[in-house]
């Protein structure tokens, strides 16, 4: 017996055992309609913010008065807005701001919440403080706390991300903290510590890769509560300061017009709940895809 | 071997849909239990021998379970009852106690007024009747204290103690069959052996049924009188409990007795050991489905599968080789 | 099991020492109002390559003894001697060397396991954390030890969720055996297994122990397999160990009434032919109000008054075999 396995060419096995886990990984990515629906929708918007602006025939930013708040045609598909702006630019461009403020949020706070999660559910103390400074945070209405938030930081794109990071952390080192908590009570844990690791070892190499399953997840939600925040922030005014093209911006530029123009509010809230749609789509799927408790254990 | 059977069940087949495809949990099990029976129920885990007792009283989610066969009790066919006759069946003619006792009790009710409630609902009784009935049940059961127990809520009492509510229950009931699945598995020995003795006790002094589904075989030579034995949905050994123990003819129970430590066994010898580990149900073997364990499977072992077939007057045997090793003996064991 | 004479020989390789631990249960204001006494004043020795076999019933303290001894809980006072050196008294370069000693098999082979995970990174961890080895001789010997426990090179990169339970607590021995430990705690390592697999392990643990020369402290409840795998046997009792003894000295003749009702509790596979079965009377009080005077007086057929005031120190009434009663 010995023999034979000792021959054995274990990078050959290797390859085949992967591409076998690679093959019922893509089986149940591809069964996973709202994955596979979120993950399409996502793709579109970031390859439109990224390719976009090579294809578009206006400047986001020109003014054209002779052609100020004409509806959509075929010079311009979104029509123009009070400036005479073409507002499918704006979209376009705005893409790059409002998923580039989602995507950097939901980094950040991802980051920053996995630490403060992980920490306070190791040690006790430090989760006293933690977690009653989060329950503070978490006591203000997003929105609330993230305004007031930037009338002290002052309007600017990179201040948006810092706001909205702030508030969404909590959201996440809630997360992982429960997840750590019950992972800590794992026999496994308890059996590494057997082994002689150090506290850093099991925290960073076994409690903390099992919890960024429903890390990720909540973090696709805070991606576009993001989008969310960063928007309404923009149309209150406190966001991203006029007039670089956000979504929030283009659509607190149209209320004014809401009864005369339908197209400056219509097209830039109808791309908001596609890509709000996207993202939960994707995390709805995402944790189907992850949960350990689902189908996708034993049985 | 004795008089009518108070329940028979006849070529039971129960199928479950999952994501994964059918899977048959229980495949054609027949067997029957006398007035005053004690039936065990033997096999490891996936053996089959929950769901078994959980088609009988179809506890099944019936949109993804499908129930064959016959499950025959006083008269009726259990399985082509409409859903809400089963409700009067259930608890009432045949009861059921769990491993874990604690799921089965409401944790809001005191045990007096669970016990209670279940003699108003099948008696014309006063509760004040309803009360002292409950007290004379518990006092059946043994449980230390009843007239204090009565005021307690499940989770204040041992395990031991919630498995004897439990019975207290089922005599409520007045039960024709229990159903015991893994009864003392979570009890310890001690506590194992005073369930036991109380199982034992109504048995004789009632003249209830009793279904005892275990994995324990030291548990079924002190309380059963005949054994069914399954594996991977299927019986594949019935006998009295003399003649199993004595000379189990199927490979399987004759692994499975030679595999246990037992309390005289020679401690310098290795265990013996059944190879290899029970298959999934959703890939089960071709021809007989222990072959692939079996040290006596040959070529016709893994191509057809034998049937349940009829060995000497108290037993029988779902093995091709029954008949040889009927005639050589199991002389090891 | 004792080698010959030299006097490192027979030194015991553990010597555990009046061993209490004690769980505080705290009241509304964060006061201790309570103690659960989970072990108490517990003491016992392993021999070199021996099996000790520890058995009670549930919340009888057996688990908590294995795992205060490999210090995973902290005790609340005694000590436990390894090699003569106190682990209790280790700091933690101590505490991380004498884990390479003293290892764990633990009950559930299920979270035993980190389940994110490959067999071959969970094996070659315990190397990494001591620093033992480059990475090729490290995999080299995870095929090695992967062998030795029935197991297959083939599965050096599945995943836990992969393996049968049986196969999941090879992979957690084969965990244990990494480091070349000398002692290993088995806590109820087949109790959460099937019958017929049940077997397969206990027959690789033995032969484990005559081919690496291991000492096993041995928990389980199971008598019948204690029994099977132990050169001596402790049984413990409310916290309390009260009779120790060689295993067919404990069998041939229990002397704590305890033992006695425990032993003939255990139901065995001869129909008919049943021995008297004491039946003890009530439950097992809570180990946070155990009885005074001797702990199993409540529910001892022989208990007389001297039982429910003192409490019974062991005693050794034959050679090896102790005993906590009164009536010795």
């Amino acid at each position: 017996m010995t023999d034979m396995t000792q021959d054995i060419d274990l990078q050959q096995v290797k390859k085949a055992l992967k591409k076998e886990q690679n093959r019922i990984l893509m089986q149940q990515v591809l069964a996973n309609r709202s994955l596979v629906i979120g993950f399409v929708i996502i793709a579109l918007l970031v390859l439109v913010a990224v390719f976009g602006p090579l294809f578009l025939t206006y400047d986001p930013n020109q003014m054209d008065v002779v052609n100020r708040l004409k509806g959509p045609s075929a010079a311009h598909w979104m029509g123009t807005d009070n400036l005479g702006r073409d507002v499918l630019s704006r979209i376009v461009y705005g893409a790059q701001i409002s998923i580039g403020v989602g995507f950097a949020v939901a980094v950040i706070s991802s980051f920053l919440g996995l630490i403060v999660g992980i920490y306070s559910s190791y040690y006790k103390w430090l989760d006293h403080v933690l977690m009653r400074v989060a329950d503070g945070i978490m006591a203000f209405p997003g929105l609330l706390l993230a305004l007031a938030l930037m009338a002290a930081l002052g309007g600017r794109v990179s201040n948006v991300v810092i706001a909205v990071s702030i508030v969404a952390t909590p959201y996440i080192a809630r997360v992982v903290r429960s997840e750590a908590l019950a992972l800590k009570e794992q026999t496994f844990v308890e059996a590494t510590r057997a082994l002689g690791a150090s506290n850093t070892r099991i925290i960073w190499l076994h409690i903390a890769p099992n919890t960024l399953s429903s890390l990720i997840v909540q973090a696709t939600f805070i991606f576009a509560e993001a989008i969310i925040i960063e928007a309404a922030l923009s149309f209150l005014g406190a966001g991203v300061p006029p007039p670089a093209p956000s979504w929030g911006n283009i659509l607190s530029d149209g209320k004014t017009y809401i009864f005369k123009a339908w197209w400056m509010t219509f097209f830039p809230g109808m791309t908001i709940v596609l890509a709000i749609i996207g993202l939960n789509l994707f995390g709805d799927g995402l944790r189907d895809l992850l949960d350990p408790h689902s189908s996708r254990g034993k049985k | 071997m004795q008089a009518k059977p108070v329940l028979e069940v006849k070529n039971l087949r129960t199928s479950f849909r999952t994501e994964r495809g059918k899977v048959t949990a229980v495949d054609g099990v027949s067997f029957s239990l006398g007035k005053g029976e004690v039936l065990g129920v033997v096999g490891e885990s996936g053996c089959g021998k929950s769901a078994t007792a959980q088609s009988i009283l179809r506890l099944f989610d019936e949109t993804y379970t499908t129930h064959e066969g016959e499950v025959w009790f006083e008269g009726q066919d259990l399985l082509s009852l409409p859903a809400a006759a089963m409700h009067s069946v259930r608890g009432n003619h045949i009861s059921m106690i769990f491993q874990d006792p604690l799921s089965s009790l409401n944790p809001v009710y005191t045990i007096g007024n669970q016990i209670a409630e279940a003699i108003l609902i099948h008696k014309n009784v006063s509760r004040r009747e309803a009360n002292a009935r409950v007290l004379e049940l518990l006092k059946l059961t043994g449980i230390p204290a009843p007239e204090k127990r009565m005021g307690e809520y499940p989770h204040e009492l041992s395990g031991g103690m919630r498995q004897r509510v439990m019975i207290a229950m089922a005599l409520a009931c007045e039960s024709k069959v229990l159903i015991a699945d893994e009864p003392t598995t979570a009890l310890d020995v001690t506590i194992q052996a005073q369930i036991m003795a109380l199982m034992e006790d109504l048995n004789e002094k009632l003249d209830m049924g009793i279904i005892l589904i275990t994995h324990d075989l030291g548990v079924v030579a002190e309380v059963c009188s005949r054994v069914v034995v399954m594996y991977l949905g299927q019986v594949v050994e019935e006998a009295d409990v003399v003649s199993l123990f004595a000379r189990p003819l199927h490979p399987y129970t004759q692994g499975l007795m030679k595999s246990i430590a037992q309390m005289d066994c020679d401690r310098s010898q290795p265990l013996h050991v059944i190879e290899g580990t029970v298959p999934s149900l959703h890939s089960v073997p071709a021809g007989c489905r222990f072959a692939p364990r079996c040290p006596f499977a040959d070529d016709l072992c893994r191509t057809r599968m034998p049937e349940l077939e009829q060995h000497g007057d108290s037993q029988k045997v779902r093995c091709w080789h029954a008949e040889t090793i009927l005639r050589e003996g199991n002389a090891d064991a | 099991m004792q080698m010959p004479d030299t006097t490192r020989e027979d030194r015991p390789l553990l010597d555990v020492k009046g061993l209490k631990k004690f769980f505080p249960v705290r009241g509304a204001l964060g006061t201790t109002v309570q103690e659960v006494k989970a072990v108490n004043d517990v003491s016992f020795t392993l021999r070199r390559g021996e099996t000790f076999g520890m058995v009670g019933e549930s919340g009888c303290g057996k688990s908590t003894l294995g795992r205060t001894i490999l210090r995973l809980t902290e005790p609340t006072e005694g000590e436990a001697r390894y090699e003569g050196q106190d682990v209790f008294e280790m700091d933690e370069a101590q505490l991380k060397r004498m884990r390479q000693d003293m290892q764990m098999v633990f009950q559930d082979p299920f979270s035993s396991l980190n389940p994110r995970k490959r067999i071959g990174a969970i094996l070659e961890e315990p190397l990494v954390i001591h620093g033992i080895g480059t990475p090729a001789e490290r995999t080299s010997k995870v095929l090695d030890i992967l062998t030795r426990v029935g197991l297959q090179a083939e599965h050096y990169y599945r995943f836990p969720h992969e393996f049968s339970g049986g196969q999941r607590q090879r992979i957690g021995i084969a965990r244990a055996l990494m480091v070349n430990p000398k002692l290993i705690v088995c806590d109820e390592p087949v109790s959460a297994l099937d019958v017929s697999i049940q077997s397969q392990i206990i027959n690789l643990l033995k032969q484990l122990q005559a081919e690496f020369g291991l000492t096993y402290l041995f928990i389980a409840h199971d008598i019948s397999i204690v029994r099977y795998i132990s050169d001596r046997i402790g049984v413990m009792y409310l916290g309390r160990m009260v009779e120790q003894a060689e295993t067919d000295a404990m069998f041939a003749a229990p002397k704590h009434p305890y033992t006695q009702a425990l032993l003939s509790s255990v139901p065995i596979t001869q129909p008919g032919a049943r021995k008297e079965r004491i039946v003890l009377k009530g439950e097992i009080p809570s180990p946070l109000d155990p009885p005074a005077g001797c702990v199993f007086h409540t529910r001892c057929p022989m208990a007389t008054d001297v039982c429910k005031q003192k409490t019974p120190q062991s005693k050794e009434v034959a050679a090896g075999h102790h005993v906590a009663c009164h009536l010795y």
